[in-house]
């Protein structure tokens, strides 16, 4: 016998075909498993798509909602409190008029020297940002 | 659609197929009805399985093939009474009115019935179902060369088994 005719000859067998009476025990069976689920009310179109999107991997989808959950928390309790964020305020307008300072060369003079002087011929007086710059200026002598 | 019509209608047209090859892998008529109905309670449930599937009848067998293992790995403490069982005629094939014929049927049963139980599911799927290798596999998750594999191995076991009562016949 040859392989061909002999798998030809199993193909033929014919199945037994499932018992008349079990198609309706069978579907009246899944009837009464489908009917708690029907008895809960549908969900809305937009959850069912939402859940429908989501199936695939739940899990995975769960997850990243925890880590963004994590991260929303984290950066709530890494707010400064009223009083850092006041003294940020303060060291901030301070490091302003430091800067204001440093920028304006008389302002400079009156700190490092408050005593009155005489005022300086003006060809004399060095101009701030012709061949110097501000740190040139700073070291230079009043 | 209707979810009950929609249960019909794959009832119709799937469960003479589900039904031989359950009864192929469990030789329990019983244990067979068991898992027909809960396949079919599960797609009652979730009629979004079937959804969207390409193949119906291989989505349906390979869920038939999952529940049927995982009924094999639950009746463990019964394992010894249903290996006895294994070897009894549970009727997997039509009645024949040729007695030459009822006689090869009731030995390609009982020969199907000493096959492995994974050789008996390829043999099954390629004979009576027409998939290919490729369904197949996909179907009972395995590679593709262990399918055929499985299918040659369980073809030669069943023609030598068979040998002499087809040459006989024949």
């Amino acid at each position: 016998m040859t392989a061909d005719d002999f798998e030809k000859l199993l193909r033929r067998q014919p199945l037994r075909p499932a018992p008349g009476d079990w198609r309706g025990e069978i579907l009246a069976a899944s009837r009464s498993a489908m009917a708690p689920h029907e008895a809960v009310a549908d969900p809305a179109p937009w959850i069912a798509r939402l859940r429908d999107w989501l199936w695939p991997n739940p899990v995975a989808w769960g997850a990243l909602a925890a880590c963004w959950l994590a991260t929303l928390v984290l950066n709530q309790l890494a707010q400064p409190s009223p009083s850092e964020r006041a003294r940020a305020e303060r060291d901030a307008s301070l490091a302003a008029a430091y800067y204001a300072a440093v920028r304006d060369p008389a302002a400079l003079t009156l700190l490092a020297d408050p005593r009155p002087r005489e005022a300086a011929p003006a060809s004399r007086r060095p101009r701030p940002g012709v061949g110097q710059s501000d740190g040139q200026f700073l070291l230079s002598p009043v | 659609m209707v979810p009950e019509a929609e249960l019909s209608r794959l009832y119709d047209a799937h469960a003479g197929a589900l039904f031989g090859y359950l009864l192929n892998l469990t030789r329990s008529e019983a244990d067979t009805r068991d898992l027909l109905q809960e396949l079919f309670c599960r797609l009652a449930r979730r009629p979004e399985l079937t959804a969207g599937v390409r193949d119906e009848r291989a989505f349906l067998l390979c869920m038939a093939h999952n529940a049927a293992v995982d009924h094999a790995r639950r009746r463990d403490a019964r394992q010894r009474r249903n290996d006895t069982l294994a070897a009894a005629a549970v009727g997997l094939f039509a009645p024949a009115g040729d007695p030459d014929e009822a006689a090869f049927r009731r030995e390609l049963e009982a020969a199907l019935a000493e096959l492995p139980v994974e050789q008996r599911a390829v043999v099954h799927l390629k004979l009576w179902e027409g998939l290919t290798f490729d369904a197949i596999a996909d179907a009972l998750d395995i590679p593709l060369n262990t399918a055929a594999s499985r299918y040659r191995y369980g073809l030669d076991k069943l023609r030598t088994r068979l040998r002499p009562l087809y040459d006989e016949i024949r």
